[in-house]
């Protein structure tokens, strides 16, 4: 869109790097759209209105920060984090893979701590901090962790890359200087199908700011 | 999922009023719970979060016991260096437990009353299952790989948990609190198998909950080691797991060693304990040690292979406690 890549050449990558920036435009548009409350008291943060999904059963109103925004949303007593993330808020950057809590690319951060979203009742996030892949880029650009698996090729089909950019982004932030033994321990709870884990470690070891053993 | 009722009491006592209704479940981490829910295997009409009760999560020296919380974290507990100085196996069988998200997630007393994973009773369509309230085990005449070799009647299944083997192995006790009060019950005897009832793994009655685990003064500072094998390193079950622990220094006191995924409760080697006791760790010992843990297994059609695994791992154990 706004990224100036996307014109170049839309090749797979560029189309990837450009999906990651429209995600994060369409939770941007949600906060137009929806902020339609009362004024809150001052020193509270204003917080983004989301009404009830279409088709939702029983819905209950609770506030919780994602990347940063709070949300003060309605919803479905039924939904899992990962479902009110993508279906709600249109965060779809975060995948929901086996829905069993055995794949891991549903992973995000809950108060900085990797959370398996599928396995999580929207409604016990009330008050929580979510951090998910789309608030790693900033204005469009990549941080250093999703460029380093940009330059490493670190993605084939893409659909573990967000829940390993978020196991990573923990590790990296508990841990500047991690050994391939860290990396490898800290994404051991995301599953790569198309078993890309060599590219996937050496871009987390690059991130750091490492040269990876050849 | 079907609808439900979320509840999230404050106290303990709200937990288990809340917990008295028909088809109401504690959530702890959520990891075991919501599978369940997602594939309707139980009627879950309630559910009650114990998260929002404060003071269950932590993990302390309580005039020499160690005590930890129902709510205390499996990733806290693997990184606890208290746990890690005092009762080793918990630390390294928490830390096995399934993923770090999973650990970051999941508590203890949600890993000690977990349901199942036999791959029967997790297929939505079985209904018929003996844990589902039906009358069948399709193990016995089908893939019977995960299922017990140990104690198995009517329902084969094995109980999945790591921190309840290395907890049989370190002695430890489970407070429970329930409508009437608090009771203490020792690790080995709080899980039940099929011939007591198919339909729980625990004492648990429905109104229970788990409030905290205590780990005696005896247990604690004296070598233990817990080891898993299992088809991946990271986010699967055990296939066999032991937790072993020596008391005695040269000549052995008291010797435990608890086999785990091999039974529907986690299963005493009693034969290999009393072996041990009033001799040392020399590798022959340990040998036939290893051989009398898997005394009275008898495997169903496709399990037999755990039968070496039990004598390798319980020989790996001692040999790694020899060491210490």
């Amino acid at each position: 869109m706004s990224d100036p890549q996307s014109t170049k050449r839309f090749s797979r990558r560029a189309f990837l790097k450009v999906a990651g920036v429209t995600s994060a435009g369409t939770a941007a548009a949600v906060s137009c759209t929806t902020a339609v409350g009362p004024t809150p008291p001052p020193a509270t943060p204003k917080a983004v209105r989301v009404g009830p999904p279409a088709g939702a059963g029983k819905t209950v109103l609770m506030q919780l920060t994602v990347n940063g925004t709070l949300f003060e949303a309605a919803v479905d007593t039924r939904w899992t984090l990962a479902e009110m993330l993508r279906d709600q808020l249109r965060l779809t950057g975060t995948k929901v893979g086996c829905d069993r809590g055995e794949c891991g690319s549903c992973t995000v951060l809950v108060d900085g701590k990797p959370t398996l979203s599928c396995m999580t009742l929207a409604q016990e996030m009330a008050g929580r901090k979510i951090a998910t892949v789309e608030g790693l880029a900033t204005h469009g650009r990549l941080n250093d962790l999703q460029q380093a698996f940009w330059d490493r090729g670190a993605a084939q089909c893409g659909f573990c890359t967000s829940g390993m950019l978020m196991s990573a982004t923990a590790l990296l932030t508990a841990n500047a200087k991690p050994t391939e033994d860290d990396v490898r321990h800290a994404l051991s709870g995301n599953l790569c199908r198309c078993t890309g884990y060599k590219k996937i470690v050496e871009a987390v070891l690059v991130a750091s700011g490492q040269t990876p053993a050849a | 999922m079907k609808s439900f009722e979320y509840t999230r009491p404050t106290s303990v006592q709200e937990a288990v009023q809340l917990l008295s209704a028909q088809n109401a479940r504690a959530l702890g981490g959520g990891t075991d719970l919501l599978g369940i829910m997602k594939d309707a295997l139980l009627p879950t009409d309630r559910v009650v979060d114990l998260k929002g009760i404060q003071g269950l999560d932590h993990i302390k020296d309580d005039a020499g016991t160690l005590a930890i919380g129902a709510l205390a974290r499996l990733g806290d507990i693997a990184s606890s260096s208290l746990v890690s100085q005092k009762a080793p196996a918990l630390a390294q069988a928490a830390g096995l437990v399934a993923s770090p998200q999973i650990r970051n997630m999941g508590t203890l007393g949600g890993n000690l009353a977990q349901k199942v994973r036999c791959w029967y009773f997790r297929d939505a369509d079985r209904t018929d299952c003996y844990k589902r309230n039906g009358s069948y085990c399709y193990a016995v005449l089908g893939a019977s790989d995960l299922h017990a070799v140990f104690g198995g009647a009517a329902c084969f299944a094995v109980h999945p948990s790591d921190t309840a083997t290395a907890l049989s192995a370190l002695d430890a006790s489970v407070v429970v609190a329930g409508p009437k009060g608090q009771r203490t019950v020792p690790i080995a005897s709080f899980f039940v198998g099929p011939d007591t009832d198919y339909l729980r793994e625990t004492v648990l009655a429905p109104d229970e909950i788990i409030t905290e685990v205590r780990v005696p003064p005896g247990a604690l500072g004296a070598p233990s080691v817990f080891l898993k094998a299992a088809p991946r390193r990271s986010i699967d079950f055990a296939r066999t797991s032991v937790g072993a622990q020596v008391v005695g220094t040269n000549v052995i006191q008291t010797a435990r060693i608890a086999l785990g995924a091999v039974a529907p409760t986690p299963h005493r080697a009693t034969k290999a304990e009393a072996f041990l006791e009033g001799k040392s760790l020399a590798a022959d010992t340990i040998a036939q040690a290893a051989e009398l843990a898997a005394d009275g297994a008898k495997p169903l059609a496709s399990n037999a292979y755990k039968v070496p695994l039990i004598k390798g791992l319980v020989r790996q154990a001692l040999t790694a406690l020899a060491a210490r």
